[in-house]
C-alpha cells in the first residue's frame, strides 16, 4: 500500500499547500520543471517557520552516493579522527528543510537508510559514536524525482505524507523567463500543453536567454539551446511574438 | 538488471519535432507524418487536436510545418473566425467555395508568417499548373504564389493580364489582413475579419463562375487530399479501414475500395484518365540454388517453454533459446523503385528464411513496367535486372500477387504510383483494396520482413 499520487493541473499549488502543513513530501515530474527550485524557494515564506532561522540542505542522490556521505563519517584532523555530520544529520539536528534530489536514483543502501530518516516522529538515527540523533522541530524532507513512484519501494513511498506529480514548469520559472525575454516563459508554458516529448525544456530556454543576453544572434542562440528543433521552435516563438525571436 | 523505461535514454521520434502547442495555445496534439506532396492539415476544432505534416528537416518540410503553425496561430488569435467562415461557405445567396476559402486562408497565413520574419515560408512547394488546368485553378495557384513571392507575378503565370490584375487586387486585400491579423492591429472583431475575407474571395469566385467548373470535377481537391491522408493510414493498418473510408465518403467517392467487380472509371480535374501502367512479366534464368539449412537457434523468450533445461542456462543477454522458424514458401513481391534501393544480396537474404518462395520484383517508367520472376522452387536468378527507378505498375503487380500461393508478402514503402509516376488517390485506394482482399501482408523493408515487423515499422524507437 502506498500513498495515492496527487495528479492535477495545479500540482504546484498542491505542493505549496503540502509544504505548509506536511513534513515529508515526494515531488516528481519531467526534468527541468523547477522541482528543486520550488523545494528550496517556496518554503521561505511559510508562516510555520517564521521564528526559526533556517537554511535548506540539498543532496543530489545517485547510485554512487554512499550512505556515509549523507549521514556522516570520521575525518582525519591532525592526529585524530573527528566526526563530520552529513547533510541528513545536519538538517535533522537544526530542524532544516532537507531536499533529496533524484531519490529514485539512490542506491538500495541509501534508500533503506531513508526508511529511518523518513519515519516521522519516531525517527532516530544512531551514529557510530553511540549518539542517537532525533530530528529537531522544523525538520522537513522534500524528495524529488523525474520518474514516477514505480521505482520506489512501497515501504519508502508510504513514508511520504504526500506524493505530488507536476507537469508544467514552476510559475516562478515562467515569470523569470518572461522577465528575461518577453513572452518566452508563456511560450514555454504553452509547449507543456502538448505531450512532454514535444515540450520545451525550461533549462534550454534559460540557455537561450543566456546566449541572447550575451549578444549571440537569435538563430545561433536557438541552435545552441534547442538543437535540431531550433527552426521549428523559433518559428513558433516568432508567431507567438516572443521578444528575442520576433 | 533490465533497465526501466525511465532510466533508458529516450530517443526522440520524428513526431517529437513539431511544436504546435505554442501557436495553438492548446494541446495535446496527435501528430502524424504526411510525406511532402500529400498535403498537410491541422484540426483543433474536434476534441482531439491533430496535426498532419511532413516531419523532415529539409526546407520543404519545414516550410509546410511553419505554414500550419500560422494556421494554428490564426485560430488561436481569432477563435470565432472558423465559425463565421463556415457561415460564409453555407451562405444561401453567395456561398464561398471551400477551395477559394482555403486559397484565401493560405495567403493570409503566409502573409502572417512573412510579417513575423519567418523567411522559410518562401520554400513552400507549389507545383506549376499544367497548361490544361482550368483558369480558376490557375487563379488559385497565382493567388497562393503571390503570397510566396511577396507580390511578384511569376513568369510562368498563364492568366491574361486583366485576370492577373484581379488576382493581384484580391491578394493585396488578403495580404493586409494577414499582416495585421491581431485584434489590436486591425481593430476588427472575428465576424468583421471573416466578412472581409469572404468579400475579397467572392470577387474572384464570381469572376470565374466556380460553381460550374466544380460541377465538372469528380472529386474536389480538398476531399482528395483528406482521402489521400486516410488511405495512407489504412495502408499502414492504422486509422479507418478502407471499407470505412469508402462508406464515409459516400456518394462523393469516385471509387469503391471494397469493390469486387470491374474497376471504376476514374477522371481528374483536367478531364484526363489516369491509371496504372501496363505490366509485362519476364521470368529470369534461375541458375543458382537456394541453400536449405537446418533450423537455426536464436535467443528468445519462448525458449523456456520449448526447452526447459536449456532455459535454465540463459545466454549473456539473459534470454533463453528457441528454434528459428523458417518461412518455407509462399510469394514475395518486391517494390524495386528507387526509394527501396534493392541489392542482389537481398534476394539471398530472403531465400535464407524462405528457400522455396517465389520472389518477384517490379518497377516501371512513364506508362509501362516490368515484373521479373527472380526465384521459384528453390532456384534463383543471381543478380538484380536493370530496372527503371519508378513504380507505375503497383496495381497490376499486386493483382498478380493476389493470385499466387500464400503467404503473400509485399515489400514496399507503400508509395504507389501510376502512369507518369504520379501519386493518385484512386490508385492508392485500388492498392489498398487489392492488399485487403488478397490477404497480402506488407512490410516496409526487407529487414522489417526478416525481423517479422509488418505494417508501420517506423525507423525509430518508442
Amino acid at each position: 500500500m502506498s500513498n495515492p499520487t496527487v495528479k492535477s493541473a495545479d500540482g504546484w499549488a498542491m505542493f505549496d499547500l503540502a509544504l505548509r502543513y506536511l513534513d515529508r513530501i515526494y515531488l516528481y515530474g519531467a526534468p527541468g520543471l523547477g522541482k528543486t527550485y520550488a523545494a528550496t524557494h517556496s518554503r521561505m515564506d511559510q508562516s510555520r517557520f517564521k521564528t526559526v532561522q533556517r537554511e535548506v540542505v540539498n543532496a543530489t542522490l545517485s547510485d554512487d552516493i554512499v550512505l556515509q556521505e549523507l549521514i556522516g563519517h570520521y575525518m582525519p584532523k591532525g592526529t585524530e579522527f573527528v566526526w563530520h555530520d552529513g547533510p541528513v544529520i545536519t538538517a535533522m539536528r537544526s530542524g532544516q528543510l532537507l531536499v533529496l534530489n533524484e531519490l529514485a536514483r539512490a542506491s538500495a543502501a541509501v534508500k533503506d537508510a531513508m526508511l529511518g530518516v523518513l519515519d516521522g516522529g519516531s525517527t532516530a538515527i544512531p551514529l557510530p559514536s553511540g549518539e542517537i540523533v532525533t530530528p529537531a522541530q522544523g525538520f522537513q524532507v522534500v524528495a524529488t524525482a523525474n520518474s514516477s513512484t514505480d521505482d520506489l519501494d512501497p515501504a519508502l513511498l508510504d513514508r511520504f505524507e504526500a506524493v505530488i506529480w507536476v507537469s508544467t514548469p514552476h510559475p516562478q520559472m515562467i515569470a523569470a523567463l518572461d522577465s528575461e525575454v518577453k513572452g518566452l516563459g508563456t511560450a514555454v508554458e504553452a509547449s507543456f500543453k502538448d505531450s512532454p516529448e514535444r515540450a520545451i525544456s525550461p533549462r534550454s530556454a534559460f540557455t537561450f536567454t543566456k546566449l541572447i543576453k550575451a549578444g549571440v544572434n537569435p538563430k545561433q542562440s536557438a541552435q545552441l539551446a534547442f538543437g535540431q528543433r531550433s527552426a521549428d521552435i523559433v518559428a513558433a516563438f516568432k508567431l507567438a511574438g516572443v521578444g528575442a525571436a520576433a | 538488471m533490465p533497465q526501466t523505461r525511465s532510466k533508458r535514454a529516450r530517443k526522440s521520434k520524428p513526431t517529437d519535432v513539431p511544436i504546435p502547442a505554442i501557436p495553438a495555445g492548446k494541446g495535446p496534439f496527435n501528430v502524424r507524418e504526411m510525406p511532402p506532396g500529400f498535403g498537410a492539415s491541422t484540426n483543433t476544432l474536434s476534441p482531439e487536436n491533430t496535426l498532419y505534416v511532413p516531419l523532415g528537416y529539409d526546407k520543404e518540410s519545414r516550410a509546410i510545418r511553419f505554414h500550419e503553425y500560422a494556421h494554428l496561430e490564426l485560430g488561436k488569435v481569432r477563435p470565432d473566425l472558423a465559425k463565421y467562415l463556415d457561415k460564409a461557405v453555407k451562405d444561401k445567396k453567395q456561398p464561398i467555395d471551400p477551395q477559394w476559402l482555403q486559397a484565401g486562408l493560405d495567403v493570409i497565413v503566409n502573409s502572417m508568417a512573412q510579417a513575423r520574419d519567418i523567411e522559410e515560408i518562401a520554400d513552400l512547394p507549389l507545383d506549376d499548373p499544367k497548361p490544361t488546368t482550368p483558369e480558376y485553378t490557375q487563379a488559385m495557384w497565382l493567388l497562393r504564389k503571390l503570397s510566396l513571392t511577396q507580390g511578384r507575378v511569376p513568369r510562368n503565370n498563364k492568366l491574361p493580364s486583366d485576370e492577373t490584375a484581379q488576382v493581384q487586387n484580391v491578394y493585396q486585400g488578403l495580404l493586409n489582413l494577414g499582416q495585421n491579423y491581431t485584434h489590436r492591429q486591425d481593430k476588427l472583431d472575428d465576424k468583421q475579419y471573416a466578412d472581409y475575407i469572404a468579400q475579397a474571395l467572392r470577387k474572384l469566385q464570381s469572376f470565374y463562375d466556380t460553381k460550374e467548373a466544380i460541377s465538372k470535377l469528380k472529386m474536389s481537391p480538398s476531399i482528395a487530399g483528406m482521402t489521400n491522408m486516410m488511405l495512407r493510414q489504412a495502408l499502414d493498418g492504422e486509422g479507418l479501414s478502407g471499407k470505412a473510408i469508402t462508406k464515409m465518403l459516400g456518394s462523393e467517392s469516385p471509387f469503391d475500395i471494397t469493390h469486387k467487380g470491374p474497376k471504376a472509371h476514374y477522371m481528374y480535374s483536367d478531364g484526363k484518365d489516369s491509371g496504372w501502367g501496363t505490366m509485362s512479366i519476364v521470368t529470369l534464368s534461375m541458375d543458382a540454388m537456394a541453400r536449405r539449412r537446418a533450423p537455426e537457434r536464436k535467443p528468445s523468450y519462448v525458449g523456456g517453454f520449448r526447452n526447459a533445461f536449456r532455459a535454465l542456462l540463459p545466454a549473456m543477454d539473459g534470454r533463453a533459446w528457441a528454434i528459428r522458424r523458417n518461412k518455407m514458401g509462399g510469394t514475395i513481391l518486391l517494390d524495386m523503385s528507387g526509394s527501396m534501393s534493392l541489392e542482389p544480396s537481398d534476394i539471398v537474404k530472403l531465400l535464407k528464411t524462405a528457400p522455396l518462395a517465389q520472389i518477384a520484383g517490379y518497377s516501371g517508367n512513364k506508362t509501362t513496367g516490368t515484373m521479373w520472376i527472380m526465384a521459384k522452387g528453390g532456384r534463383y536468378h543471381n543478380g538484380i535486372p536493370e530496372h527503371p527507378g519508378n513504380n507505375v505498375i503497383d496495381g497490376p503487380a499486386l493483382r498478380w500477387l493476389s493470385q499466387q500461393p500464400k503467404p503473400r508478402v509485399w515489400i514496399s514503402d507503400g508509395q504507389v504510383t501510376g502512369t507518369g509516376d504520379g501519386m493518385q488517390t484512386h490508385l492508392l485506394a485500388d492498392a489498398i483494396g487489392i492488399v485487403s482482399r488478397g490477404d497480402i501482408e506488407r512490410y516496409h523493408t526487407i529487414d522489417a520482413y526478416l525481423l517479422g515487423q509488418p505494417g508501420d515499422d517506423t525507423p525509430y524507437e518508442e
